[in-house]
């Protein structure tokens, strides 16, 4: 046998040992690791090393304004809303004690709103910095019908706007997990309906409201958000190009394609992680698409 | 060939079969109707589709099995998914149990929740548990419900006024008075508004005793709670 097939036989060897034992570890639940439950962990992407160079703009100022906003997350034609309990999920994970190189845990939360997170922290370059970080939600109930009947609907999605687009210019990293409303969101409030309960969708591609109000915060002066994610369906192709032409410099994440909702969660924490632990581009990146099951999302421009 | 058996051993149709159902399962939202129909159809065929469900519980894949068993209405999967999420869940197994409850296995179902309300849980999970009570209409008792307001947890104290909004709309008449002087003086404002409002909806007529309570938030500390107060007050 000459030395080249001896080379490629031993090669076919290892790949086949590999896939053996990877096939093995599966079935033992030795290399998948996630086990839910209570175990904090299921989430994380534990970052490798930091680039403080990238975020010195994002993170200049001592206090760290980083805002999470749900949107109302109807599942139109049926009434259920998922948004309230994403958010509850979302919030075990952030008060979670820290485990190394994860850094979207360890918060604690105001007593006289909830919504309001706050960590101290020394960022890579042993900088002193408070991360103030706010997540709302859209949804009063998990039943649409039941929500437009209800006052306290209409506030929380008040609210949720209004955290959502002061954010963009005020914030300095804004992460939206909602719905595209193919290309009419971010939205907070139940959507437009047909007559048979589906989401209006002519109307919101028509009328686009969500994104109107976007660009419109987005083209104001002053400081402006560093990091927009959008964590929606098909965010990049809905999106990106109108938010590029109102603020080029800006650093995004979107999605290519449909998002299925633990992947939006999943990206979402690894997003927040990363900013926070300063990852660096290809970590970023590998944090985004750790564990998306069906579908990932894309880090732009804030590595130049 | 030791290399190709190695591989050919290791790609079990359980693997294969893994990758498929979960693909299926992907298109069961953001698709068109017609192609989550198919994806149903085509998962009603998978071969041992409920093991492979089961077995997925407690993988990363664990939220696709959940949609499929729902989207297939899988009623007879409650009883594993009762005894899984006894170890501990994110609220997402009981959110799988609420939309496969029948009327065979309701009571059994409707006794562990009251008890998992009273013990320690994930707050995911008692939120879970309370907004499918209200939905039902089961009611809890006052001293339960109070409990579940003095809640460590903002998002329980939270759901606990949301089933009790639930409650008084399908009862129709005045209960769970100490659940809403509880709620109006916590300290996080959001849940002092939500009560507010919810008072202001209710539909009846409210006892004299109820009057304190529009006294209670003419008192509060921010102005947007005292402003909402005085349109509670008339």
């Amino acid at each position: 046998m000459s030395r080249g097939r001896k080379i490629l036989v031993a090669l076919a060897l290892v790949l086949g040992l590999a896939a053996l034992l990877l096939q093995i570890g599966r079935k033992m639940g030795i290399l998948n690791s996630e086990q839910l439950g209570d175990n904090p962990t299921a989430f994380i992407f534990p970052l490798q090393k930091a680039c403080p160079k990238a975020y010195t703009a994002l993170l200049d100022d001592r206090e760290i304004d980083i805002r999470v906003v749900f949107g109302y997350k109807d599942a139109r034609p049926s009434r259920f809303v998922g948004d309230r309990y994403e958010k509850a999920m979302l919030l075990q994970y952030l008060t979670a004690p820290c485990t190394p190189g994860w850094h979207a845990c360890g918060f604690t939360r105001s007593d006289s709103d909830p919504d309001q997170l706050h960590k101290t922290s020394l960022t890579a370059g042993k900088v002193l910095r408070d991360f103030k970080l706010t997540v709302v939600n859209s949804a009063a109930g998990p039943d649409d019908d039941e929500n437009r009947r209800d006052g306290f609907q209409r506030w929380m999605s008040r609210r949720a706007a209004a955290s959502f687009l002061d954010g963009i210019e005020k914030a300095d990293v804004v992460f939206y997990n909602g719905h595209s409303r193919d290309g009419g969101g971010p939205d907070f409030a139940p959507p437009k309906l047909t007559l048979d309960k589906h989401v209006d969708y002519d109307w919101y591609a028509k009328n686009r409201p969500g994104v109107e109000q976007l660009m419109e915060r987005l083209s104001a002066h002053g400081k402006g958000v560093d990091l927009l994610g959008l964590f929606s369906c098909a965010s990049r192709g809905h999106f990106l190009e109108e938010i590029r032409k109102a603020r080029p410099k800006l650093a995004t994440i979107t999605s290519p394609r449909l998002l299925y909702y633990t992947d939006a969660l999943r990206n979402l924490l690894a997003g927040l992680s990363a900013v926070m632990g300063q990852a660096c581009e290809s970590d970023f990146n590998a944090a985004l698409r750790a564990r998306a099951e069906v579908g990932n999302s894309l880090l732009k421009g804030l590595f130049p | 060939m030791i290399a190709l058996l190695f591989i050919l051993a290791s790609w079990t149709p359980s693997a294969n079969g893994a990758v498929s159902w979960q693909m299926q399962a992907s298109k069961l939202t953001g698709y068109s109707e017609a192609i989550r129909n198919e994806a149903l159809v085509a998962l009603k065929k998978t071969p041992q589709i409920q093991d492979k469900l089961k077995a997925a519980l407690t993988t990363s894949d664990r939220y696709l099995a959940l949609d499929v068993m729902s989207a297939l209405g899988l009623h007879s999967m409650v009883g594993h998914l009762l005894e899984v999420s006894e170890k501990g869940d994110d609220g997402a197994i009981h959110l799988t149990i609420n939309t496969l409850v029948s009327g065979d296995n309701i009571q059994p179902v409707l006794e562990k929740y009251v008890l998992r309300l009273r013990r320690s849980q994930a707050p995911a999970v008692k939120v879970a548990i309370l907004d499918y009570l209200g939905r039902l209409g089961h009611r809890l008792g006052e001293a339960d419900l109070a409990a579940l307001a003095r809640s460590s947890s903002f998002e329980v104290r939270s759901a606990a006024l949301y089933y009790a909004r639930l409650m008084l709309g399908k009862l129709r008449k005045a209960d769970y008075y100490h659940v809403f002087r509880r709620t109006l003086q916590d300290a996080a404002t959001p849940l002092r508004i939500q009560t507010i409002y919810t008072l202001q909806e209710l539909p009846f007529e409210t006892p004299a005793e109820w009057k304190n309570l529009e006294v209670l938030c003419s008192k509060d500390p921010v102005e947007e709670v005292r402003r909402l107060c005085k349109e509670l007050r008339g």
